[in-house]
């Protein structure tokens, strides 16, 4: 059923134009916490990294907490923008108003314009996008990436099929371009957050148990020469083929029959001593940190296999929860920016006669202050 | 896009299952909420009230398994204001971030994490003793919090307690050796 090009534009520029709209709203009212001017957690570490590029250091962390992906993607921004995170986060609104319009012409290939406007403007309203979008965390750019690989591999079985609808004219052309500009996505993917290499792989079983092996192989030849060069450095620099350090950690954290299964550790005791856990048994190569971890898990897992199931199946369980599940920080704090405003705005009075009283106080000091 | 799907709960699954760690997710279920969404309106436009019956059904299976599970943890906003209190201290606004922090503990008294930055916001401030007593009450929480003992090696430094001061400033190293 070929679907009218001129009415599928217009969806898609609406959606664009509601997404870019409600994120560019978010981005203003959320900068004015000063837990994001003042980012902390991921969001700090990010930022960090992005400034030293922007500034010209591009030395690569023996551990990096990240992949690089989004730190050299903020980092252009930063470069381009005078350094203004403000600048780089209104271009991540752009980014995340394409993810939802890249949502909406995945429907509109297979389900035409009635399920395109809807599945758009879902992405486009649904507050947790809206909100990772405009953080300064690697999530909005990941989305945008798989998204547009998604799309691309529906092109390519559209290509395959016959018929096929475009929206631009730039993907027409033959399925194994389509594939490789897919497998492009895929490795920037993977990039940006390595966990993505588990789509990538499925993405290629699928091509090529439904397709060809030739195009599975499209799939993975482009996707590695885009990591390749990220790898080779990582290897140079740590000896470790990892893009993303603490990967050992994080996956006790996550499969320990002892814990949650959930980032329910939290800054203090207790996540001081399972960070100090190797250093303490004289591990210090973080590629050996990351054994003992892995070691300590399936440990624990053969001592308890029953509670493993049970962690997996209740993991399994809050992937679809209604409940959004906090890790670095909670969602909840910024979806309710709107009453922390006003929270704030009612105690500005007393919070200034406070800083009056603490700004007399601290003139009597050398100087001295931490942070 | 099911195998898209897929892959991302399995890739969450046997990872951490976290808020950022399943967005990925989002994308998919954005193009089946779609979906879902016209077929209703397909379903409202022809008067199919069986489909209609049977959608409503879905729906609401849908939305009462997606409330199963729940954990106060998650809306409990003690820690983003102690982490708003550390903001402001960063942004040399010490009042603001004592008042950040006394809302975290609002929220949790038991917050040593907010305990400690208090006694922080009230070290820079000046107030030593008052800080002291901040400190004092994180490492009762948790008497290995290495950040707490820093900040109160800290404070007996600035008191002139020297000896005190290296002994903290140890065992915080010795704790956490990422000080």
């Amino acid at each position: 059923m070929a679907v009218p090009e001129r009415g599928s534009t217009a969806v898609c520029a609406s959606v664009f134009l509601v997404a870019l709209a409600v994120r560019l709203i978010a981005a203003r009212e959320l900068w004015q916490l000063p837990l994001v001017r003042t980012p902390k957690l991921d969001f700090a570490e990010y930022l960090s990294w992005a400034r030293r590029l922007a500034a010209g250091d591009f030395s690569w962390p023996v551990v990096s907490q990240h992949g690089p992906g989004y730190p050299l993607f903020l980092a252009a921004w930063l470069a381009i923008g005078s350094g203004s995170p403000p600048f780089a986060i209104a271009v991540q609104a752009v980014v995340g108003a394409l993810t939802a319009t890249l949502v909406a012409a995945i429907a509109r290939d297979s389900f035409g314009d009635g399920a395109a406007l809807a599945a758009g403007l879902v992405y486009a309203l649904y507050a947790p996008a809206i909100y990772v979008d405009v953080a300064l965390l690697s999530e909005g750019l990941l989305l945008f990436l798989l998204t547009l690989a998604l799309l691309l591999l529906g092109r390519a079985e559209n290509l395959w099929r016959g018929p096929f609808r475009p929206v631009s004219a730039a993907l027409k052309g033959p399925p194994h371009f389509v594939i490789a500009s897919a497998g492009v996505a895929l490795g920037c993917a993977i990039l940006v957050r390595p966990t993505a290499v588990v789509v990538a792989f499925a993405c290629a079983m699928w091509l090529l148990v439904q397709r060809s092996r030739n195009a599975a192989a499209i799939l993975v030849v482009t996707c590695a020469v885009v990591i390749a060069p990220a790898v080779a450095k990582n290897w140079s620099v740590s000896r470790t083929l990892s893009l993303q350090g603490y990967g050992g950690l994080n996956v006790y954290i996550g499969n320990s029959p002892q814990q949650s299964g959930r980032p329910t550790f939290r800054l203090g005791g207790a996540w001081d001593a399972l960070n100090a856990e190797p250093s303490r048994a004289g591990i210090t190569d973080p590629a050996a940190q990351d054994r003992y971890y892995l070691r300590k898990t399936l440990s624990e897992i053969r001592r308890q296999p029953i509670a493993y199931l049970r962690l997996l199946a209740a993991k399994l369980v809050w992937l679809v929860q209604a409940e959004e599940i906090r890790d670095s920080h909670s969602f909840y704090f910024f979806a309710d920016r709107g009453r922390s405003g006003l929270d704030r705005n009612r105690s500005a009075e007393s919070l200034a006669l406070q800083r009056r009283r603490h700004r007399h106080r601290s003139a009597s000091l050398s100087g001295e202050r931490i942070v | 896009m099911l195998s898209y799907a897929v892959a991302v709960a399995i890739s969450n699954v046997f990872l951490v299952v976290g808020f950022r760690y399943r967005m990925p997710l989002v994308p998919a279920l954005a193009v089946a909420a779609g979906v879902a969404v016209a077929s209703v309106a397909d379903a409202l436009r022809t008067h199919n009230t069986r489909a209609l019956a049977m959608q409503a059904a879905a729906g609401v299976a849908a939305i009462a398994f997606s409330r199963a599970l729940n954990d106060p943890r998650n809306r409990n906003l003690a820690e983003e204001w102690a982490f708003t209190g550390s903001a402001l201290i960063t942004e040399h606004d010490l009042g603001g971030a004592e008042a950040a922090y006394r809302r975290a503990l609002t929220l949790d008294p038991k917050s040593g994490f907010a305990w400690d930055g208090l006694g922080l916001a009230l070290y820079d401030g000046g107030r030593l003793a008052e800080a002291r007593d901040a400190l004092s009450r994180a490492l009762a929480l948790n008497p290995n919090y290495a950040r707490a003992l820093y900040h109160l090696a800290l404070v007996d430094a600035r008191e002139g307690s020297a000896g005190k001061a290296i002994s903290g400033y140890s065992r915080a190293v010795e704790l956490s050796l990422t000080m």
